[in-house]
């Protein structure tokens, strides 16, 4: 069952929460709504379920103008951001709650709920009170309480933000598993951009609540269409500079790119710690005689080293004062023997550079 | 060092002491002396006064108050809450706040408002004529004063609760196709029981209590409107000493039984609340 968002704009107390949210779930489908946190998601979300109505624009389920069909009859599964579980009811009562309402005679609910706690695996915690389990547990009460009815869509409002990385890890599993034997449509909103991008396979990033990109995590990744979005998805650095002969300069460092239309105007580089080179520490590395075709290279100060897993994160201040992030794997970082403090060299090898609204 | 501490231990010891009498002279003396009272002539006299028919009169009819004080609300109060906290409108929080005006208002005066509304040329009068009830100095005056006395602490004990529990429990089961009667009923109401039951239990309690408002609006005629306060009051005029007094006894023990049920509730609402906060 296919979910579609056409133009959806709400408006509370004269403000714009959500402004013309247009986007387009496939059957079977897994799609992020990703953004920072007061950005318009979950209400999107919400008026997906019917849960809050849209000033303008329409939602069409299965190709179904739903846009005025009251939340009751739109038969979408919705898990919320607090699990919203019914606390004086046992896991099983919660699970059957959604069959016994569409009076769903009393050997096929316990049939059913016994089997979707066999496949949420929380056999024998039927009989357990919410207040009982553990957040991964309920968070998969919730999910077995919102697939009950046979619900083909299911909606999560930041469905893993209250969990443990390792919970968090198995459930996107999980639901992952579920959507594709169940050929599920799911639409989760999250503020984390690694969860979006491990687990979609189409996100749509809103900013203010607007759209400001739809695409598979590649492509958000690789190509992103606005600052924000490069900014946003992945760890980057943010350099100012400006055009000058057709690149792009940032103090010292610069970046090749056909921008001789716009000599003379201010540039914003998104650049990835991978696309940063570290060369070496100063007076260590013998700089070959300057080639001015050759990428340029800048000094930078080591304000801090740390790291994550296999690679060293190494924060860098560079000699106009702006920050920069690079990222070497362990062996290259001992190879080069550098450390807080130290001053290094290091240039770019690529980045993304906006002129304005105008990206390459 | 051993002196002070035995000087420490002296002043405690005093303290103790005014707390005891404190506690002990204004509520234990007046309870034992009450037993005493009732029982002065023996038990015979204490049953014949209280199975009198005019004190079992005022029995039904303060059960009848409560009762009704009850359900009244009971249903409406929980409505008054609900709206109060899920809606939002122009003059809510006057609404809100006119909720503790029988706190502040003399029952008395409740009473006496009453009665120039339904009385002889009342406002009202002419409504209830057509009704075909009266209200002032009958039982239907009674019932609307004990209610409205009684009416903050439902609202009051349920508003918190409906506040605290939110909202995502009831959407939850809207997107699971529950209606919102349903959902109220298998969602809501559970989730609120506790307040509800507190509430209900203060109003009972102050239900049996009340004097002015109802004495007020009926007139306290015996065998007709008069309650068992009015009874006490009464008794008390005619010297009828062994009739108050066993009268007043029955009243605190009921009293006292609903203040042991509401230390009940009030345990199990914390044990409840703190295991749902948990989760």
């Amino acid at each position: 069952m296919s979910v579609v968002a056409d133009g959806l704009t709400r408006r509370i107390d004269g403000q714009t929460i959500v402004d013309g949210v247009s986007f387009e779930a496939r059957a079977g489908e897994m799609v992020a709504l990703l953004g920072p946190s007061g950005g318009g998601k979950s209400t999107v979300l919400r008026m997906i379920a019917g849960l809050e109505e849209p000033d303008s624009g329409e939602v069409f389920l299965h190709g179904e103008r739903a846009t005025e069909l009251p939340v009751q009859e739109r038969r979408v599964g919705f898990v919320f951001q607090g699990y919203a579980l019914f606390k004086h009811m046992t896991v099983a009562e919660n699970v059957a709650f959604g069959l016994a309402v569409r009076k769903v005679p009393r050997a096929e609910i316990d049939r059913k709920v016994s089997e979707l706690l066999d496949l949420m695996e929380l056999p024998g915690l039927g009989a357990r009170l919410p207040s009982e389990l553990s957040g991964g547990q309920r968070q998969r009460v919730a999910l077995a309480r919102a697939l009950a009815p046979g619900s083909k869509v299911l909606l999560l409002d930041e469905p893993f933000g209250a969990l443990d990385a390792k919970v968090r890890m198995s459930l996107r599993e999980q639901l992952r598993r579920l959507s594709h034997e169940r050929g599920i449509t799911v639409v989760l909103v999250t503020h984390d951009q690694e969860e979006a991008m491990d687990l979609s396979d189409r996100v749509v990033v809103l900013q203010r609540g607007k759209v400001e990109q739809v695409g598979t995590p590649a492509e958000i990744y690789d190509h992103p269409a606005t600052e924000f979005v490069a900014s946003f998805v992945g760890a980057t650095s943010v350099l100012r500079g400006e055009v000058r002969g057709g690149r792009a300069e940032m103090g010292a460092l610069q970046v090749e790119a056909p921008l001789g239309e716009h000599e003379g105007r201010a540039v914003t580089a998104i650049v990835r710690p991978h696309d940063v080179e570290l060369r070496g520490r100063v007076g260590q590395v013998i700089e070959p005689p300057r080639d001015p075709a050759g990428p340029r290279v800048a000094t930078g100060k080591i304000e801090r080293m740390s790291r994550v897993g296999h690679m060293v994160k190494i924060q860098l201040q560079l000699g106009d004062g702006q920050s920069l992030t690079v990222e070497v794997t362990k062996e290259r970082a001992s190879e080069l023997g550098v450390g807080a403090g130290d001053l290094v060299l290091v240039n770019l090898r690529d980045a993304k550079i906006f002129v304005q609204d105008y990206a390459i | 060092m051993a002196e002070r501490r035995r000087s420490r231990r002296g002043a405690r010891g005093a303290l103790i002491g005014v707390a005891v009498v404190y506690v002990g002279g204004l509520i234990l003396l007046p309870l034992v002396t009450l037993v005493g009272g009732a029982f002065a002539d023996g038990a015979g006299a204490f049953f014949r006064a209280i199975l009198h028919p005019d004190a079992l009169h005022a029995l039904a009819v303060t059960g009848l108050m409560v009762a009704s004080a009850v359900v009244l609300n009971a249903v409406f109060g929980t409505l008054a809450a609900w709206i109060l906290v899920r809606d939002r409108f122009p003059g809510r929080k006057v609404l809100s706040a006119l909720v503790d005006v029988p706190f502040a208002v003399s029952p008395v005066i409740a009473g006496f408002v009453l009665i120039e509304l339904f009385g002889k040329g009342g406002l009202l009068r002419p409504l209830s004529d057509a009704l075909g009830v009266q209200i002032a100095f009958a039982l239907p005056g009674m019932v609307l004063a004990t209610t409205f006395v009684s009416l903050p602490f439902v609202i009051r004990e349920v508003m918190p609760v409906l506040e605290e529990i939110g909202t995502d429990q009831e959407k939850a089961a809207y997107t699971l196709g529950a209606p919102a009667l349903l959902t109220f009923r298998k969602v809501t109401l559970p989730a609120i029981r506790w307040g509800l039951y507190y509430g209900i239990t203060l109003t009972a309690a102050r239900a049996i209590g009340e004097f002015g408002a109802v004495l007020v609006v009926s007139g306290g005629v015996a065998g007709r409107t008069e309650t068992a306060t009015s009874f006490v009051y009464r008794a008390l005029e005619d010297r009828n000493d062994t009739g108050a007094n066993a009268m007043a006894l029955v009243l605190s023990a009921a009293s006292i039984g609903l203040l042991l049920a509401m230390d009940a509730l009030k345990h199990r609402r914390a044990a409840v609340s703190t295991k749902e906060v948990a989760s």
